[in-house]
């Protein structure tokens, strides 16, 4: 508990006055001063037994998507039922490195704040500020809050970038039609017949029921895979870096799993959620980023999860404390594998499937690798 | 509903100031005798009025302490200081006679004339200011100079013009101003202004917060003080009486109580 400035220029008002009356002898003042005094007493006293315990804050949405520096807009209310005489205000939200905050409106009891989060991923929970008072605002107690049921989904921004899909080759033996012109059997569209144009895909029973000469060749679908999965695999705790590292992995994973559906094929995430393999199926955009963000608040793996992940997994993204671990690496090696890099940590091995996260890559190689496979 | 009662303790913090300025200037013209008042007392006492209708509007138009403006506009301060080197000069007491008239004038004249403009501007403030400290203070020295006037008055057997008011003031403070400004005066409206300005300060005090959530309600809070008021004013008007030492009665325990309360927010 602190003054607050009305208390402090209270206190120093209330001395004043006394010294000045007592000089003075003007006896009015003084009781006046002294009924002050106890009523500022009577009032702290209020306010050390007051707890926030009857507070309820509530926001707008309880869940907030958006991409990643982009803003949003959230209003914080707080529903108090605390101790009669004592008041109470949001005072501020606590600042965080992943979302950055800053208050666009606020009354004692509503705040609009406009967050722009910095690192993709899920961030649970919304750590708030608010300050208990006193009935004559002498004085002033802060308390913290963390409301756990909000969730801030900060959505990786390579999702928006642009991707073209893949090609596959004849070899590639696919369960499903691609999303783009290929060498299956399944067909994809008419067109006009080319230099490239096979003779034998012309389309001869339109060809000769068109008034025209021209000539329309039959084009087929590329055949792919149903599924492609990538796992993500943590074994080791980050604490400094792991909102960077995740951030990292989130885009890394969107960029990927963008690539395989515009290819044609959907994206199963692996992770590990409370020792168990958890799989969510993306079969478009918007479920492959709500895919990825409950992949974000993803657990520590053990050694048996790990193994599994990793061998259920396409594409295994992993970092580079995890392949510290001989026996690790030497597995994630024989797979095509993201790696995302940790400071001053170097990996036992890497494989030749491998590719190092960096933000400018397109990761087309990696994902053709097994998508040709 | 908040600014609704701040302004009216403010006006209730006014009127019991300006309770005390009418028991002043009732007891002032009981006695005053102003037919052999001199020219250049008239011309201050007038010329103060006219100075006091120019400040208030110029205070509308411009925003500065009433205090800097009454002292630019009093020419008689500057007067003062050149009337004493030509008294020194030219050894001539007609200047130093003429300079002690314009100073008691003055001085009478902005007892009768500024005191309710101070007072006013005073409770103006209020609705403005969130500076308890300027609220404490400043109520402090208004009570005591509506107290000590009413004193100085009260004891006087006629005024003779500002000049002798002014005289009178002069007199009076230097010969013992711990005295006079503690009243023994037993008179009601006298009493009443206190009682009102004890009372409208305490509420303005309760009520002038900066913010107050809608969980507060201001009746019930307002019940806090009011008990204080109750303790305090048979305190004033009963217990004071039996103990003559008010250091012991309330200087004291207001500082003890400022220490605990001190001492309270900074362990807790």
């Amino acid at each position: 508990m602190k003054f607050s400035k009305r208390g402090t220029d209270f206190l120093a008002g209330l001395i004043t006055a006394v010294t000045v009356s007592s000089i003075l002898d003007i006896k009015i003042v003084l009781a006046l001063c002294l009924t002050l005094i106890l009523a500022a007493i009577i009032s702290e006293i209020i306010l050390v037994r007051a707890s926030p315990e009857g507070a309820e804050i509530t926001v707008s949405e309880p869940r907030v998507a958006c991409f990643k520096n982009q803003q949003a807009i959230v209003t914080i209310k707080l529903r108090s039922s605390v101790q009669r005489y004592t008041t109470i205000k949001i005072s501020e939200l606590i600042p965080s490195r992943r979302v950055e905050a800053e208050v666009v409106s606020s009354d004692p009891l509503q705040m609009s704040v406009k967050i722009v989060p910095r690192f993709a991923g899920r961030s649970l929970g919304l750590p708030v500020r608010f300050e208990l008072g006193d009935p004559l605002g002498f004085f002033k107690k802060e308390a913290s809050f963390r409301l756990p049921s909000f969730v801030i989904d900060c959505l990786p921004s390579s999702i928006l970038r642009e991707v073209t899909p893949l090609r596959t080759f004849l070899t590639v033996v696919g369960e499903r039609e691609g999303r783009a012109q290929g060498l299956g059997v399944e067909f994809y569209s008419v067109d006009e017949y080319k230099g490239t144009s096979e003779a034998k895909d012309i389309f001869w029973k339109k060809v000769a029921s068109l008034a025209d000469e021209r000539l329309l060749v039959k084009l087929h679908a590329q055949s792919v895979h149903k599924r492609i999965s990538i796992c993500l695999l943590r074994m080791t705790f980050r604490d400094q870096d792991r909102i960077e590292w995740m951030d990292s992995a989130c885009e890394g994973i969107a960029l990927m799993g963008k690539t395989v559906i515009q290819t044609g094929s959907d994206v199963e995430l692996l992770f590990d959620s409370g020792g168990q393999v958890a799989s969510l199926l993306a079969t478009n955009l918007k479920e492959l980023a709500e895919g990825i963000m409950d992949l974000s608040v993803s657990q520590i793996s053990n050694l048996e999860t790990a193994a599994i992940l990793i061998d259920k997994s396409d594409i295994c993204v992993t970092g580079f404390k995890e392949l510290q671990n001989v026996r690790v690496a030497n597995v994630v090696a024989n797979k095509p594998s993201l790696l995302i890099s940790d400071p001053r940590t170097s990996p036992a091995r890497i494989g030749d499937n491998a590719v190092i996260y960096d933000e400018n890559q397109d990761f087309k190689e990696l994902v053709g690798n097994v998508v040709r496979k | 509903m908040k600014n609704d009662l701040v302004w009216y303790t403010a006006i209730f913090i006014g009127m019991g100031l300006g309770l005390l300025y009418i028991v002043f200037l009732v007891h002032a013209f009981a006695v005053s005798n102003w037919s052999h008042a001199t020219e250049i007392q008239f011309a201050i006492f007038f010329t103060l009025s006219v100075r006091l209708i120019v400040l208030i509007t110029i205070s509308k138009q411009i925003s500065s302490q009433p205090v800097i403006a009454y002292v630019v506009l009093s020419f008689e301060v500057f007067l003062i200081p050149l009337l004493a080197v030509l008294g020194l000069w030219t050894h001539n007491s007609s200047y130093n006679s003429l300079m002690s008239v314009i100073l008691t004038s003055w001085i009478g004249a902005s007892a009768l004339l500024v005191s309710p403009y101070a007072i006013y501007q005073y409770a103006k403030g209020l609705l403005r200011t969130r500076s308890l400290l300027g609220v404490l203070v400043i109520g402090t020295l208004e009570v005591a100079s509506m107290l000590f006037l009413v004193t100085v008055t009260e004891q006087a057997r006629s005024i003779y013009g500002p000049s002798s008011l002014g005289q009178m003031i002069i007199q009076t403070t230097g010969i013992n101003f711990t005295s006079v400004s503690s009243t023994s005066i037993s008179n009601i409206p006298l009493e009443a202004g206190l009682v009102i300005y004890f009372v409208a300060t305490l509420s303005y005090v309760s009520l002038g917060r900066v913010s107050t959530s809608l969980s507060v309600r201001l009746s019930r809070a307002f019940l806090l003080p009011l008990g204080g008021v109750i303790v305090a004013i048979i305190w004033v008007f009963s217990i004071s009486f039996i103990s003559s030492d008010l250091i012991f009665v309330f200087t004291v325990p207001t500082l003890v109580g400022a220490a605990v309360m001190w001492g309270i927010a900074h362990v807790r």
